[in-house]
């Protein structure tokens, strides 16, 4: 099962999705531009409906408001919550671990017979990819299915937010989770002080060297702050390259992230035991940190906020 | 009748069997020796048209084209050196291939079929034997299944190739009599490749010896098999005995000497013969 | 026999050698000969056994759709019957566009298997012979590779591009088997085409492989294709493979009295009236252009092509003439039933059908092993 979700985790991010060219640069000044809605007060304009919102490649329609939301994405699911639209929730997959008191199922969304979701009687269906023809059959009755990809940049995850709010008659809720992220996002910059311009960092996905590039999502948020993913060089044919024990002792980055905690079992310990280690600069510093796996593997307001508030601190404690 | 004129068979650009020419008569047997690799069972195949060649075959007057197999199918049957026996075939089934080439291509065998395969297994008594599998026949009985199932393909034309190398004197004496038997009743042409030359001229009417792909001699057992032919073509030293039913081949023993002199002419390379038999 | 005579033989016009119209020289009426004929008490068993998958698989799923129900919507569906179905619009849905079709490539992918299977065991005289042997598993393995991982760039045509690349893979790959397994001369020996096909194999799996490790945030979409499955969405997959399995079926069924004949190898076979070689090679087509397509749609299934044919092996005997009708029909039901089983075992997880098959053939073939010395 760890196989599969490390597998699934590294998926799910590239598999549709275009890679960035560049990394995000951040202007704190947009922050505070848009105005806000009264937080409580979520517009609910059933007179909206229907709507056709853009799934994968192509778009759905959604003949009316849904009320019983079937997401099997982490991502998704955290964003619908923060949007105001928990309340049309009747159920989220097996790894949707935020907010903890979402209505938590034994789906894990790699499910390919529709039939299995139908005990639920959802009116829209939320995944993150197509696991074999579910989308189809999902259409065939008649039940709405989106799909939202992995994001690869910030401007995917707003609109999706965009398009989630819009699939939940929660557009006004979109447009304030999106400005308040992005003034976390700037507070969080800000805080850090330019204190990550320049330094190199290496984000490990598996014990044998599996790592991302600053084309990913996760390399987007460390591109905030300046930072310089040492993987770069190794990225030519693919956003998660393989590189050696060898190239990483070369590189002696100045951050090390270990996203591999819960497949693998990974510590500050076992990492400084592997030989040749204990003589790299983010083992001396104690600039080795220990993240979840899903840091980089999810994409919704909750993980990407802990995650950039958590690099804020550690750049600048 | 079979009538074989200037054949020649090359493999892989060595001359096999070279400008053979010989003619059986219907009711004939024609024996066919040589030391090995002189081109015996090659000239078989050649017949049969296992193999590609350059001269004529003519069957019944007629010629075969090479991909013309199952009209061929009809006019020469074939009994191998070494058959290859399916196990767990009953023994019907595998009689009954022989008269594939009567009946249509995809379909089954028809009532005539099964008449013509139950008079041939009655007659090499192996009536009692129809639905066992082949292979829980002992050797002789197989090899009547072999030649049972040559014998319902009701070709005018029979090649047996070496029948006797697996078998026992008793066993070899069988088939030998009972193809004979055939032979003269019903006027089959048997065309025979035999290493055992005292049973060859027991059974042929007539020898063919080959030599490097060649054919040396031809003629009768009794003019053919003589001790000058025999150390010429065969490199062995032997006497040959008047026999009731033909010359008794006797190989001579002399301590300390060779049989091998000057006038032996030697095998064709051994490489062929195995290259040959691997087809 | 006179000249005439002969000839007039050869042509079958003339009671020949054994003057069977007459009854010279025979003692006493010939004795019955029973040759292997098809029996109707095998082939009722395995209508038998389909007809029970194929209710099995209609009435399990894990909608909970009343056994009774379900049955009145397929009967309302027969004109001779004056049946209402009581069944929901999505029930009907359910059955019509998702059970049905599913049940229905199951049998034709479970048929063209085994068929396919017992027609290479036959052709190859091996009894481990299955119908990847090839290299069609190799091939659809990386066109199917190939499809996934360029999915940003195929994503936008209108047909789903992914079992025709796998189709395309498979026959690509048979066709360089083909082209290197002509040995010495124009020959294209059994064990030489094997052996083509091992190396052919080998060759595509490694690209495969060197894909799969270029782009390996999709190994688990190429691993569960791979691993074989029957998710349908409506009749489209159905479709699809229907003409080319339908036609290698009628093909080798027709032909099976061939393979009987090619069981004593090519020469004799030959001498017996058969253009070996050209019998061997409508026949591997027809197997392989089959088994391609099946398994562009359903992945890579494996041991069904070897766990059937032997298992009727065992219960009717060595004849093809038997084999293969009774393949077909015992290998629908097979396939169908491995499905039950794969969507209900681990229910509402779904086991994928090669680990099924797998679990039920290992097993097998260690029988099938021990077996092997014994058959011809």
């Amino acid at each position: 099962m760890t196989v599969q979700r490390a597998a699934r985790t590294r998926w799910a991010r590239v598999s549709f999705a275009i890679a960035a060219a560049m990394s995000v640069t951040f202007a704190p000044a947009i922050a505070t531009a848009s105005p806000r809605e009264p937080s409580g007060n979520v517009v609910t304009p059933a007179a909206a409906f229907p709507v056709s919102v853009t799934s994968g490649d192509g778009t759905v329609r959604i003949p009316s408001q849904p009320t019983r939301i079937l997401c099997l994405s982490a991502s998704a699911t955290q964003m619908l919550y923060a949007l105001g639209a928990g309340k049309q929730v009747v159920g989220v997959d097996e790894y949707s671990t935020y907010p903890p008191n979402a209505p938590r199922t034994k789906f894990t969304g790699a499910e390919t017979n529709a039939e299995d979701y139908l005990s639920l009687k959802p009116d829209l269906v939320i995944v993150a990819y197509e696991s074999g023809k579910v989308v189809q059959q999902l259409q065939l009755l008649k039940i709405p299915a989106l799909v939202l990809p992995p994001a690869a940049t910030f401007a995917d995850v707003y609109s999706q937010l965009t398009e989630l709010g819009t699939a939940t008659g929660h557009q006004a809720g979109a447009r304030r989770v999106e400005s308040s992220m992005q003034e976390h996002l700037s507070l969080a910059v800000h805080a850090a002080g330019g204190a990550g311009r320049g330094e190199t960092y290496y984000f490990e996905l598996d014990p044998t060297y599996y790592t991302a590039t600053s084309k990913t999502f996760i390399g987007a948020e460390f591109s905030l702050f300046g930072m310089t993913n040492i993987a770069n060089a190794a990225g030519r044919s693919t956003a998660y390259p393989q590189i050696s024990a060898e190239y990483l002792l070369k590189q002696d980055p100045d951050y090390v992230f270990l996203a591999d905690t819960v497949c693998c079992h990974q510590d500050v310990a076992s990492f400084a035991h592997r030989p040749g280690f204990n003589a790299l600069v983010a083992v001396q510093r104690h600039h080795v940190i220990t993240v979840n796996d899903s840091v980089a593997s999810q994409w919704g307001p909750h993980t990407i906020e802990t995650f950039v508030s958590l690099l804020a601190g550690i750049l600048h404690p | 009748m079979l009538e074989i004129e200037r054949v020649t068979v090359m493999l892989r650009g060595v001359t096999v069997v070279s400008g053979v020419t010989a003619r059986v008569e219907s009711g004939g047997w024609l024996g066919v020796i040589g030391p090995n690799g002189a081109g015996k069972s090659t000239l078989a195949r050649a017949v049969l048209g296992l193999v590609a060649y350059r001269g004529h075959v003519r069957i019944a007057g007629r010629e075969y084209a090479l991909a013309d197999r199952r009209a061929r199918a009809r006019a020469v049957a074939y009994v191998p050196q070494r058959p290859v026996l399916p196990r767990s075939m009953s023994v019907t089934d595998y009689v009954l291939l022989g008269r594939w080439a009567h009946h249509s291509y995809l379909g089954a065998e028809t009532a005539r079929d099964r008449r013509v395969a139950a008079a041939v297994l009655e007659r090499l008594q192996l009536g009692q034997f129809g639905g066992r599998p082949l292979g829980e026949l002992s050797g002789g009985e197989a090899q009547r299944a072999v030649l049972a199932r040559a014998l319902v393909q009701e070709a005018p034309v029979l090649v047996m190739d070496e029948p006797t190398t697996s078998l026992d004197l008793g066993h070899s004496q069988l088939v030998l009599e009972l193809a004979d038997e055939l032979r003269r009743e019903k006027g089959l042409c048997v065309l025979c490749a035999i290493h055992d030359l005292t049973l060859a001229a027991q059974y042929s009417e007539r020898l063919l010896v080959l030599s490097q792909g060649e054919a040396a001699e031809t003629g009768s057992p009794a003019d053919v098999l003589t001790e000058a032919n025999v150390r010429r073509f065969f490199g062995a030293e032997v006497h040959v005995l008047p026999g009731l039913s033909g010359p008794v081949v006797s190989p001579v023993r002399r301590r300390g000497t060779l049989p091998m002199g000057r006038t032996y002419h030697g095998p064709a390379p051994v490489a062929v013969e195995s290259e040959v038999r691997a087809q | 026999m006179t000249l005439a005579v002969a000839s007039e033989v050869g042509k079958g016009k003339v009671p020949g050698l054994f003057d069977i119209d007459g009854t010279a020289g025979l003692p006493g009426p010939a004795p019955a000969l029973v040759p292997t004929r098809l029996r109707a008490v095998h082939v009722g068993a395995g209508l038998a056994f389909l007809l029970g998958a194929a209710i099995a698989s209609l009435l399990i799923g894990p909608a909970d759709l009343a056994p009774g129900a379900v049955l009145g919507e397929i009967a309302s569906k027969l004109p001779i019957l004056h049946v209402h179905s009581s069944l929901s619009a999505t029930g009907a849905v359910i059955i019509w566009q998702l059970r049905m079709p599913r049940l229905v490539l199951g049998a034709l992918v479970g048929a063209m298997l085994a068929v396919a299977g017992a027609s290479y065991q036959g052709v190859f005289s091996n009894p481990l012979a299955d119908p990847y042997l090839l290299g069609v598993a190799s091939g659809a393995g990386l066109g199917a590779t190939i499809a996934i991982v360029d999915r940003s760039d195929l994503g936008h045509l209108p047909v789903d591009p992914l079992p025709l690349a796998a189709f395309a893979g498979a026959v690509l790959a048979v066709a360089a088997t083909f082209a290197l397994g002509r040995s010495r001369g124009t020959e294209r020996s059994p064990a030489s085409l094997v052996l083509a096909g091992v190396a052919v194999a080998a060759f595509f799996t490694a690209v495969q492989t060197f894909l799969q490790q270029q782009h390996t945030p999709s190994l688990a979409v190429v691993y569960s294709w791979i691993l074989g499955g029957l998710s349908t969405a409506g009749w489209g997959q159905v479709e699809l493979v229907l003409p080319y399995v339908g036609a290698a079926v009628v093909v080798l069924v027709a032909c099976r009295r061939l393979l009987d004949l090619l069981n004593v190898g090519d020469e004799e076979a030959t001498s017996l009236g058969l253009r070996a070689e050209r019998a061997r090679l409508v026949i591997i087509v027809a197997a392989t252009l089959g088994t391609a397509a099946a398994v562009a749609v359903s992945g890579l299934i494996g041991f069904v092509g070897i766990i059937v044919p032997h298992t009727i092996r065992l219960i009717a005997g060595p004849s093809y003439r038997r084999i293969i009708p009774l393949s077909l029909l015992f290998g629908a039901g097979f396939l169908v039933l491995a499905d039950v089983l794969a969507r209900t075992v681990l229910s509402p997880e779904e086991i994928p059908l090669g680990v099924v098959t797998a679990f039920l053939g290992a097993p097998f073939f260690l029988v099938v092993l021990r077996q092997a010395r014994r058959l011809g």
